[in-house]
């Protein structure tokens, strides 16, 4: 009898249990919206902005948040075909072989974002579409970033990533683990391809030095490369050495900012695995910095300015608000290793501002540089905003794309038509990268941001993405190897010139160089 | 001491042990709960403690610990260390790490073949006393167990072939040193040697797990987790910087020990198995006279083996926490939790109660800020002992981490948020996301007009088990607007930002160049203006005082802090001049008082000194006039 009634007690309490999960969720109302659901008149809100952009048809999916309030959400994503994700919570993560045969069935056309948000007080309500544009040009296949949190004095966990674009999935090239908790940094590439790459390390334990990936293997340069350009015959690197410098402002919404005391660019030799150079290149009163080649090797682009301060050790040195970078450029003859004469691209006096990180498209057509108030160093300046420039006119001007606070370092794709950059956008203290399409006439569109597979990713990452670099194939250095020449030896020893130009070696702050 | 010939299957305890066994965990529950008090553990964490478990809820938080090292062992330490929040947990927590040290101690005694009823408590006897001494050993005990759970388990399992056994063992290296590091894997293998040696009499072989063990984990670190080979071997060591941070040689020799405990003990166990083995071979021929003797003795130890052997561990602890406890440094940890949940008045009370030869800076630092946030640090600093650096942390080069927490508050407070920025944006790059730390970086930004960047650090606050709560409220404000007290706090820290004169030296200002900095861009900063003139007053910089007392009035004070007095008062003494009292209103009570410690100091000589000096150090130990004399004027003649 006991045992009858206990059993009876344990199959209700299950029923019951049943019946509460089950009317927890049953819904009243239609499972997903009718035809003649009503409209709103207003384009949803979505996290994050993935409305009005132009997309290669080789991205991931663009997974977002929808920020209105509701109980039940449903995305339709159509064009030449359609997808359906439905969501409880806002969050529509778009399946990734359905989008990627959406894409391709519209690319050069439009594709719809149809958002649906069911409430209690309304029911469904059908908002209006958010329309993007599926390029007819792909976009490379890997992005390479550094990733880092925010560093001042120190750094820590700072690791070189690629990013597969037609998904998700990222791995590290290098992390700063593997030598003691370096720093890396100054990752570049020649022509798209990671066949040869260079990475700049940092190591209070192994010292600063440049790895060299070439030909299928990895060589530990000697010196701590700066930014770098490799002519696009591989002949030689163009890098900066710079004697940089951190200081903090008060008052500020940006706290940090960098000064070059001093700066100079010279010349890697491959062949003979030497450093020249050049006087054009390293004038004792310039500081010269962030080369860029031109696509067919024949110029030299870089950034160049007179030293507004007479003591070259104070920090920050007086006047340092008023250093502001010209656009220069100099011929060099690859056949017969002769420099021409430097001339002057455009002026900071022209401009009233410091122009810096000059990047040619692949087909030789656009200069894209940025500018900003003053100083070396664009990330750290709210007021650093991407140009372009029409090299056929030397006209320029600024791009729409920009926001109020700092965009820089920014890279072409292979195929002239895509462009990577860093933006602060989002609150103007973290980095993220930012895809725009660049048309063949040189209009920017409207940037969106590296898609992550969760669309609240960005909402918490306390850390930056700075310098992404697209490159079409992924790094095919293992990090392992990597690992092993950070650890390694000197295998390529490098002297550089001693001239009155060179920075001089002093006591170092833990952000500078040890060498 | 009692062994067995043949290894023990895990004997049970006796009843007496058994209810030994719970009155020597239940005390350490009560004592860590009650006395220790595992909150100011948490509260000191990143200060006190070093060390920063940090925790995050969701996947991503998971996955990014599976990847390294001993990452899961990082991650259980992260979780279980926000249940130290409440203290009943906390001290939970520790008891059910002990006791899991203890099973494992005691099933390793036994498997070598002794009946140990004592000393498998020593492991729990440690942890006890390295948390009575504000220690976080627990990222060890995990560590501990881990190694000694893989070890007993490859002893139990039975496997033919030896090729097998070598696989075995190789499969549990790499997992163990996934799971917890090199620390681990090194009590493993270590373990497993022993056991050959010693146990299984293997002694061809007793070497190579040891060897095994170390190329496993330098191949591991090398190709899978991509860490350099110092790393791989130190990760969650004794060796460790993130185990033996900031603590004393004591708790080092502790944790060390702790480690060492169960492998030395079992080595000596064996040993002392063989020792015996051959005496009895030795001794045969006496067997039976012996063996009837100790019969006889084994009757009448019978009632010292039930009740006064198992009472040993907890004598000893007694022992030990009354030997290891440290009331004074139990005093600077809760002023430091105090400080951290901003209970002001309490600080004071403590610091009244805290002997004065004990004080460190940062006690000193929490001090003179509750006296700020009571209104009395323009009369009652000097009721304290004060070093001068303790004011704003000035005392060390390169910030140490619990300076980077504690200036980052007070920086924030004074209006130098940049400041404060960078601080603690180094204390996260260094230490991790701290949950205070990132609440502080929240309200830096909202302070600063940045709402998104402001959204970003409590969306990852959000992830923290403890601050969700605060972390969503801080989200609603953001929305919908904050009440009116964090409104006003608001507006209140904005106005005091410097917006001028950016010299673009932050963090190289002197400490009068920033405060005079900060009263410029508003006069009506109190901190600021308090901060300044304690400043002057531990300086001996009395002139100053002088010129800035005319700030008063602006700041709406009614009357002239003694102290300031005082030092006014010094400084027309010291110029011979009379003292406009029109134009500086000083109390008559202050008056007199000066006139008689200047009687009474002029009368001062090296005859009467004695007499004389404690007179004075009673009357006027906590004026200014004091200090100014025997410190100020000490350290400058």
């Amino acid at each position: 009898m006991a045992c009858t009634l206990r059993s009876t007690l344990v199959v209700v309490g299950i029923i019951g249990g049943i019946a509460i999960v089950a009317g927890s969720r049953l819904e009243i109302g239609p499972a997903k919206p009718g035809r003649d659901c009503p409209e709103v008149a207003a384009e949803p809100r979505i996290s994050p902005d993935y409305s009005g952009v132009v997309l290669p048809a080789n991205i991931a999916p663009l997974n977002f948040r929808v920020v209105e309030p509701g109980q039940q959400y449903l995305a339709r994503i159509h064009g030449r075909g359609a997808i359906e994700v439905s969501s409880r919570t806002g969050e529509v993560r778009i399946p990734l072989r359905p989008w990627r045969a959406l894409l391709q069935a519209n690319k050069g056309g439009e594709i719809l974002f149809d958002i649906y948000v069911k409430d209690a007080e309304h029911g469904w309500r059908k908002f209006r579409s958010l329309s993007n544009t599926v390029a007819n040009d792909d976009i490379d296949g890997y992005v390479i970033y550094r990733r880092m949190k925010p560093i001042y004095n120190w750094w820590k966990d700072i690791g070189i990533y690629q990013r597969n674009l037609a998904g998700y999935g990222e791995s590290p090239v290098l992390h700063g683990r593997s030598f003691e908790d370096g720093c890396l940094n100054c990752h570049s590439f020649a022509g798209h391809e990671p066949g040869l790459m260079t990475i700049g390390l940092r190591s209070a334990t192994y010292g600063s030095s440049t790895l060299l990936f070439r030909d299928g293997g990895v060589s530990k340069l000697g010196a701590k490369w700066g930014y770098t350009a490799w002519h696009p015959t591989g002949k030689l690197a163009v890098y900066s050495i710079n004697e940089v410098r951190q200081f903090f402002h008060a008052g500020r919404m940006e706290v940090r900012d960098v000064i070059d005391l001093d700066s100079a660019l010279v010349c890697y030799m491959a062949d003979r695995q030497k450093v020249v150079c050049p006087p054009e290149l390293a004038r004792k009163d310039r500081l010269e910095t962030y080369p860029a080649w031109s696509p067919d090797g024949e110029y030299l682009y870089f950034c160049r300015a007179s030293i507004p301060w007479k003591d070259r050790d104070a920090v920050p040195p007086e006047n340092y608000d008023k250093v502001k970078y010209d656009l220069c450029r100099v011929r060099y003859d690859v056949q017969n290793d002769r420099w021409g004469q430097v001339e002057t691209v455009l002026t900071a006096e022209q401009t009233g501002l410091s122009i810096l990180l000059p990047r040619v498209s692949p087909d030789g057509r656009f200069l894209l540089f940025c500018m900003c108030e003053y100083g070396c160093f664009p990330v750290y300046q709210s007021s650093s905003d991407l140009y372009l420039m029409d090299l056929a006119t030397g006209k320029y001007e600024r791009l729409p794309i920009n926001s109020e606070y700092s965009e820089s370092w920014h890279s072409w794709s292979s195929n002239s038509r895509w462009i990577a950059f860093s933006s602060k956008r989002r609150g103007g203290f973290f980095t993220r990268t930012y895809l725009s399409y660049i048309d063949a006439g040189g209009r920017a569109h409207k940037p969106f941001v590296l898609p992550q597979q969760d669309p609240a990713y960005y909402d918490l990452l306390l850390e930056t993405y700075s310098v992404p670099e697209l490159v079409k194939s992924r790094v095919k250095a293992a990090n392992v190897s990597l690992a092993h020449a950070a650890r390694a030896g000197t295998s390529i020893v490098i002297d550089v010139p001693i001239t009155a130009a060179t920075p001089k070696v002093q006591k170092t702050d833990p952000w500078q160089e040890r060498e | 001491m009692a062994t067995v010939t043949s290894h023990d299957k895990n004997p049970r305890p006796s009843k007496s042990q058994l209810w030994f066994g719970v009155l020597f965990f239940l005390f350490c529950y009560v004592y860590l709960w009650l006395l220790i008090n595992p909150r100011l553990i948490y509260d000191g964490f990143g200060t006190i403690v070093l060390d920063v478990p940090v925790f995050a809820t969701g996947w991503q938080s998971l996955r990014d610990s599976l990847g390294l090292p001993g990452g899961v062992a990082t991650y259980a330490y992260g979780l279980l260390s926000q249940g130290f929040y409440v203290p009943w947990l906390g001290a939970f927590t520790i008891v059910l790490v002990s006791l899991c040290l203890y099973a494992l101690a005691r099933w390793h005694f036994s498997h070598a073949g002794h009946r140990s009823v004592v000393l498998p408590y020593a492991p729990a006897i440690m942890i006890v006393l390295l948390y009575s001494r504000y220690d976080h050993p627990l990222a060890a005990c995990l560590v501990l167990a881990v190694g000694l759970a893989f070890s007993l388990v490859l002893e139990k399992v039975h496997l033919r072939r030896a090729y097998w056994h070598v696989a075995a063992f190789c499969v549990a290296s790499g997992i163990c040193y996934w799971l917890a590091g090199a620390g681990a894997t090194f009590i493993l293998a270590l373990m497993t040697a022993v056991y050959l040696l010693l146990l299984h009499q293997k002694r061809w072989v007793a070497l190579l797990p040891l060897l095994i063990a170390a190329v496993i984990v330098w191949l591991l670190a090398d190709w899978v987790f991509l860490v350099s080979p110092r790393q791989a071997f130190l990760a969650l060591t004794p060796m460790s910087r993130e185990w033996t941070d900031g603590l004393s040689l004591l708790s080092r020799v502790l944790i060390l020990l702790l480690y060492a405990f169960v492998p030395v003990r079992v080595s000596f166990i064996r040993l002392w198995a063989v020792v015996a083995a051959r005496r009895a071979r030795a001794a045969a021929t006496v067997h039976s006279q012996v063996h009837a003797a100790h019969r006889a003795r084994d009757v009448t130890l019978k009632p010292f083996r039930r009740f006064v052997r198992p009472a040993v561990p907890m004598a000893i602890l007694l022992v030990g926490l009354s030997l290891f406890y440290d009331r004074t440094h139990r005093q600077i940890v809760a002023m430091n939790s105090l400080a951290r949940q901003q209970r002001w008045s309490d600080v004071l009370d403590l610091g009244r109660r805290v002997p004065r030869h004990v004080y460190n800076i940062y006690c000193n630092h929490d001090i003179n800020r509750a006296l700020f946030e009571a209104g009395r640090l323009g009369y009652d600093l000097f009721r304290f002992p004060q070093n001068p650096h303790a004011l704003l942390l000035t005392h060390e080069q390169d910030e140490s981490c619990m300076t980077q927490v504690k200036m980052c508050d007070t920086f924030t407070e004074l209006g130098n948020v940049d400041l404060a920025q960078k601080l603690a944006c180094e204390f996260v790059v260094d230490k991790g996301h701290l949950a205070m730390v990132l609440e502080k970086l929240a309200w830096i930004n909202i302070i600063k007009s940045q709402p998104d960047t402001a959204r970003i650090y409590l969306n990852a606050l959000k992830k923290d088990l403890i601050c969700r709560g605060k972390a969503e409220a801080m989200l609603r404000g953001l929305d919908n607007g904050f009440g009116p007290d964090e409104s006003a706090y608001i507006r209140r820290i904005d106005s005091y930002i410097r917006r001028h004169g950016d010299s673009g030296r932050l963090d190289k200002e002197s400490i009068e160049e920033m405060l005079t900095g900060l009263l410029a861009q508003n006069p009506g900063n109190r901190m600021a203006f308090e901060y300044l003139m304690a400043a002057y007053l531990l300086a001996g910089q009395i002139d100053k005082i002088e010129v800035n007392i005319g700030r008063l009035q602006d700041l709406g004070y009614h009357e002239i802090p003694t102290l300031y007095e005082e030092a006014i008062l010094i400084s027309y003494g010291a110029r011979q001049q009379r003292l406009d009292l029109s134009k500086f209103p000083v109390n008559r009570q202050t008056l007199e008082r000066y006139r008689r410690f200047v009687q009474l100091s002029d009368s001062m000589r090296p005859a009467n000194r004695e007499a004389v000096y404690p007179q004075l150090l009673q009357e006027f130990g906590t004026s200014y006039f004091f200090y100014y004399r025997f410190t100020v004027l000490a350290d400058n003649p």
